[in-house]
């Protein structure tokens, strides 16, 4: 039962090390994300500007989410068992689609047009790489 | 960085990616044959899930991307051309639409009788049908060329975020792979990737095809609502 105990915790330790490698690597891709988006807004006209802006401030709340995920990982690399990082990678997970949503309803809001809702939706590329990192955090694998 | 530099760095990427994907393979295969005789249970589970689950969606999204690569369109192209649109024909044709309304000339006043009339009825026509080229195809065409650049562009990002995610995965489980304990993460970690990737270029390319329509739609509605120009033509002024 110990040993079986201490090899979940080493296993656990190594997932959440290699984890926190990907957490960074997800914070760099969703800058990156943001600031093409950004970038593209700068010349893009009106309506297209409203959501690539939208698409731009996405990006910086997915890596956001990606350094709180980092910091969970961290740890959970010091104590495997502790509930507590699996709850913030949980709450990331739902923070970064409830920003996706608010960032759907600003856009239909402001646009006031069907194509730019379905715009606003496929923004949801932006938070894919949080969204990962996060749902591979809540999975585990962790110690019983 | 320029849009075609951005291009150009995808394209590196692309083929970083597929050199990471060969050398996890290698990686992969290597422990496995390593531990086949201490842990064959763990190797034959790992062989299973990768040939079963990772292959096929792994050989779904090469497939995809060798089809696709060379068309990813300029959608800085696209809003220059809503530009040109609103700036070289809605702009100077609104302008000129006043021209067109009775009481710029001496004449509309002074002129009296029939043909007087009739010039009265077709100049109203002459003030619609100007107005019409700016309001009614100069914006319609602009608005559907600036959603369409707008949907390459969350395409793009949909293929850069599933390339970016899928390499950190790769990275992710070929760290994993060099272990015994770490091998049975692989398959998932990669599947995840691969799976991320597909759900990236699906919901760009989903976007891409749903803003493309329906700026297909205001243009066929444009060319259905021609009251203002009698048999598709511009008002007759005889």
């Amino acid at each position: 039962m110990g040993t079986s105990r201490t090899m979940d915790e080493r296993t656990a330790r190594e997932a959440a090390r290699v984890r926190g490698r990907a957490g960074v690597g997800a914070a760099v891709l969703s800058v990156v994300l943001g600031l093409l988006a950004g970038v593209f807004a700068a010349t893009a006209p009106g309506d297209a500007r409203t959501l690539l802006i939208a698409g731009c401030v996405l990006g910086l709340v997915g890596a956001l989410g990606c350094v709180v995920v980092v910091v969970a990982n961290r740890a959970l690399l010091a104590e495997p068992a502790e509930p507590g990082p699996r709850v913030i990678a949980g709450t990331v997970l739902g923070g970064v689609l409830f920003a996706w949503l608010v960032s759907v309803v600003v856009v239909a809001f402001a646009l006031q047009s069907l194509a730019w809702l379905v715009g606003g939706l496929g923004l949801v590329v932006l938070v894919l790489p949080a969204v990962v990192v996060a749902a591979l955090t809540v999975r585990g694998p962790h110690p019983v | 960085m320029t849009p075609e530099e951005i291009l150009e760095k995808l394209h590196e990427k692309w083929d970083q990616l597929m050199a990471k994907a060969q050398h996890l393979l290698e990686v992969f295969n290597h422990t496995l044959d390593k531990i086949s005789w201490l842990a064959g249970w763990i190797a034959e589970k790992a062989a299973d899930f990768w040939n079963d689950h990772v292959v096929p969606k792994w050989q779904e999204a090469v497939d995809w991307m060798s089809e696709h690569w060379n068309v990813f369109g300029a959608p800085w192209l696209c809003f220059g051309a809503a530009g040109d649109w609103r700036t070289l024909v809605g702009q100077p044709v609104s302008e000129r639409a006043g021209l067109a309304t009775k009481g710029q000339l001496e004449v509309d006043t002074t002129w009296k009788g029939s043909a007087a009339q009739r010039y009265d009825d077709r100049l109203s026509q002459q003030e619609s049908a100007i107005k019409g080229v700016s309001e009614q195809f100069a914006e319609t065409i602009a608005a559907a060329l600036t959603k369409v650049g707008a949907g390459i562009i969350v395409w793009w990002l949909g293929i850069i975020a599933g390339v970016g995610v899928l390499l950190i995965c790769l990275a992710v489980a070929t760290g994993e792979a060099v272990s015994i304990l770490g091998l049975p993460a692989v398959p998932p970690t990669v599947l995840a990737g691969w799976a991320t990737f597909i759900a990236g270029v699906l919901i760009g390319t989903g976007t891409l095809t749903a803003l493309c329509l329906n700026a297909k739609g205001d243009l066929e509605g444009v060319r259905s609502k021609l009251s203002g120009y009698p048999e598709g033509a511009w008002p007759a002024f005889g």
